[in-house]
């Protein structure tokens, strides 16, 4: 291990990955563009990586990101970064500076740039891997719930492409859930084992008549698609230095073996479009300092959920003076995250936290109870409750003894628990392109005003409630309880291009194709119309590779 | 380092000189973090000399303590491009805790065998105290 700053020169504020972050950089790199391209995707996270594998084999794919490639050998020192108190999340990653610049408005600090990673692989680079598919109910909460608008699908038109998602992902989990929704076959692998401090738990719930259940991880459970199991590094937000964790890399390999061509620090300036609605091509600055411009027959933009707005406004024309695909108006608007509600403390005896870092146990129980005024929830129960002995080694005054002792005290009986809660779409909360601010490139940078309604609000109390009935039951001393003055984003971007089958209503139709432009598609959780409870990623995935099947059959029509 | 080890690291920790060997064979690689713990290493050596007239190995262990925390090394923050103090801290005392602490030699002493930044696998977590 060559040292955290092997990977970069410090800290990235201030030029992003122009800072020499250690990625690849690749300065022979050939980024000019793919002549008789069939299909363009603009990012190279899980929702582009995912489109760019399934198409590969049959169309000419190029994928652009605006990121580097990072090279997989540097994870080790990525991983000291993530422990190493000099650096900030960010840094891990290289995000920050110029590139990624950002304006807060409105009421709710969104710390954006924890949210996200940029390059080659996306934010799965730093995510925490857990998956699980939406409820039936997500699909239809104007109807069943009363609130927001019903989805125009079904859970039943993804449920296949769940299934696939899984074995794309590699999902370990257990069908010993009675509140998920149905399913056809069991998870790729086996989940993983109850922890230690899941035993504890599981008297208390008993206790309170409160159900546990496994939890699905994108993780590596045994050997899986040529990747090692876990092997208990720890750190997996935010980052896996086994490759145990998926990531997208795993599929822009997959789409270059199959001959896609995927160009790094390609930043996409904007969509050009003709006169007859269809996207021509993808402009993009490289670091050189040239711009090109991609053309193909189909485009699928893949940007995440702050990206992927901004890109469609910053690409606005005479024909389309609001922005690309914005006939609705809708673009950028009901920005939504999910809150985080938590509740911690300490037992008088030994809970083995930090083990590994990510949990086993959840409990979906009153997640269905959702209406009008709750909104859903699901409960999470930590396997890194408290402080991690390196990381309060490294940045106290003492050493030696004192420090040991500090440690032993610090360390050894931590219990935590935590939850997400949906937040309904509102079209205050947005995002927009900053007035005043522009980035690396002279571009308008994003402007996210982030609200958070009273529904959500009430139901982080109704969940502390339980996390703190489960943790007295415990017999635990309640040290903290992150509720609606303390809660937080879990770094799910959501909403931004709503799906309608109205073109009125939203950006995208059914099939996550743009209302106004028809060869162009979205790939992202900014699609969402309402966000549920659960961690979105693994309904991107289905999304992802439900818009392959689309734009496939299209481009075979035509 | 095994000198600045015996003062960072806790009475309880036997071996260190084997320890730090390890640990040194696998950090001094020719990179740059390499040359930031050399430098640092010989600015803590021209400090001991210059102050206590002894290289860092010949002093006793309360003197060792001294100059490191004259040096600045206890309640600097590190910062690999920092002040002496901070550097002294990044690649000296804090390599040397990192490797410890993230460790099951470690860990063991603090109740994990299975510290982050270890791969230990993944079935210590299941397990209950020994
Ligand atoms: C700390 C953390 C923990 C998380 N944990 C979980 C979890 O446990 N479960 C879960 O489901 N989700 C989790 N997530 C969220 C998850 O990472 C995202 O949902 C997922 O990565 C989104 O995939 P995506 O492909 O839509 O976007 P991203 O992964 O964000 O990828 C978008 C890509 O587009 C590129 N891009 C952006 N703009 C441009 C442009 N103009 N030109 C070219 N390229 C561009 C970016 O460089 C980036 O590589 C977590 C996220 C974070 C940050
Ligand atoms: S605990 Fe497992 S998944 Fe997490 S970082 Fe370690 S090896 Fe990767």
């Amino acid at each position: 291990m060559s040292g955290a700053e092997s990977v970069g020169d410090g800290r990235s504020s201030g030029a992003g990955s122009d800072a020499g972050d250690g990625a690849d950089s690749g300065d022979d790199v050939d980024r000019t563009p793919v002549p008789d391209a069939d299909v363009c995707i603009v990012g190279a996270g899980p929702a582009g990586a995912l489109v760019a594998d399934r198409l590969a084999d049959d169309h000419e794919v190029v994928v652009l990101d605006a990121g580097p490639r990072f090279d997989p050998r540097d994870r080790l020192a990525r991983q000291e970064r993530a422990i190493r108190p000099f650096y900030d999340r960010p840094d891990v990653w290289g995000v920050g500076g110029a590139r990624d610049a950002h304006e807060n408005a409105g009421d709710w600090f969104y710390p954006l740039n924890h949210a996200r990673v940029k390059g080659v692989g996306g934010s799965t680079l730093h995510w925490q891997g857990m998956v699980m598919r939406l409820h039936e109910d997500d699909f239809n909460s104007g109807t069943v719930r009363g609130v927001g608008p019903d989805w125009p699908i079904d859970y039943a038109d993804l449920r296949p492409y769940y299934a696939e998602a899984e074995r794309e992902l590699g999902v370990a989990g257990a069908s010993d859930n009675p509140y998920a929704p149905p399913r056809e076959e069991p998870h790729p692998m086996p989940a993983f084992e109850p922890s230690y401090s899941d035993s504890l738990f599981a008297e208390a719930c008993e206790a309170l008549g409160i159900d546990m259940h496994s939890v699905p991880n994108a993780r590596n459970s045994e050997p899986y698609d040529e990747r090692s199991p876990c092997v208990g590094y720890g750190t997996c937000q935010p980052v896996c230095p086994s490759g145990a964790k998926y990531d997208a890399t795993v599929h822009v390999e997959r789409a270059e073996e199959k001959g896609a061509t995927v160009i790094d620090r390609a930043s996409v300036q904007s969509l050009d479009h003709d006169d007859e609605d269809r996207v021509t091509a993808a402009a993009y600055a490289t670091p050189d300092g040239a711009e090109h411009r991609q053309g193909a027959e189909a485009f699928v933009v893949a940007a995440g959920g702050v990206e992927t707005p901004r890109l469609l406004l910053l690409s606005a024309s005479d024909r389309y003076p609001e922005g690309l695909a914005n006939g609705s108006g809708h673009v950028g608007e009901f920005f939504m995250d999910h809150l985080f509600a938590g509740a911690g403390g300490t037992l008088d005896e030994p809970t083995r936290q930090n083990h590994v870092g990510f949990y086993t146990s959840a409990c979906d129980q009153f997640y269905d109870e959702a209406d009008e005024t709750q909104a859903p929830f699901k409960l999470e129960f930590f396997n890194y409750a408290g402080p991690s002995p390196i990381e309060m080694a490294l940045s106290g005054d003492d050493w030696g003894d004192p420090l040991l002792e500090r440690l032993r005290d610090g360390y050894g009986n931590h219990v935590a628990m935590g939850g997400l809660v949906e937040q309904l779409p509102d079209a205050e909360s947005r995002v927009t392109l900053a007035d005043d601010r522009t980035d690396d490139h002279g571009n308008p940078v994003p402007q996210i005003e982030w609200t958070v309604g009273d529904r959500a609000l009430d139901t982080i109390e109704r969940a502390n409630e339980i996390q703190v009935e489960i943790l007295e039951e415990l017999g635990a001393d309640v040290e903290w309880v992150a509720g609606p003055d303390a809660t937080g984003p879990a770094y799910h971007h959501m909403g931004t291009t709503r799906m309608s089958a109205d073109p009125d209503a939203g950006v995208v139709d059914a099939d996550c194709r743009t209302h106004d432009l028809e060869n162009c598609w979205i790939a992202s959780s900014s699609v969402f119309p309402t966000s549920g409870a659960m961690n979105p990623t693994l309904t991107i995935a289905a999304l992802a590779l439900r818009v392959a099947d689309d734009v496939d059959v299209r481009l075979s029509e035509a | 380092m095994t000198a600045v080890a015996r003062t960072v690291y806790p009475e309880a920790a036997s071996g260190i000189e084997s320890f730090v060997d390890g640990f040194l064979d696998g950090r001094l690689d020719g990179s740059a973090h390499a040359e930031g713990i050399r430098a640092a290493v010989a600015e803590v050596e021209s400090a001991a000399r210059s102050w206590y007239d002894a290289p860092v190995a010949e002093l006793p262990a309360a003197e060792r303590d001294d100059l490191l925390r004259e040096l600045g090394a206890d309640t600097a923050e590190e910062n690999p491009h920092g002040t002496t103090a901070e550097r002294v801290r990044y690649y000296v005392v804090n390599d040397l805790l990192l490797a410890l602490y993230a460790s099951p030699t470690g860990g063991e002493l603090v109740g994990i065998e299975n510290p982050q930044g270890y791969a230990g696998g993944a079935e210590s977590y299941t397990r209950g105290p020994p």
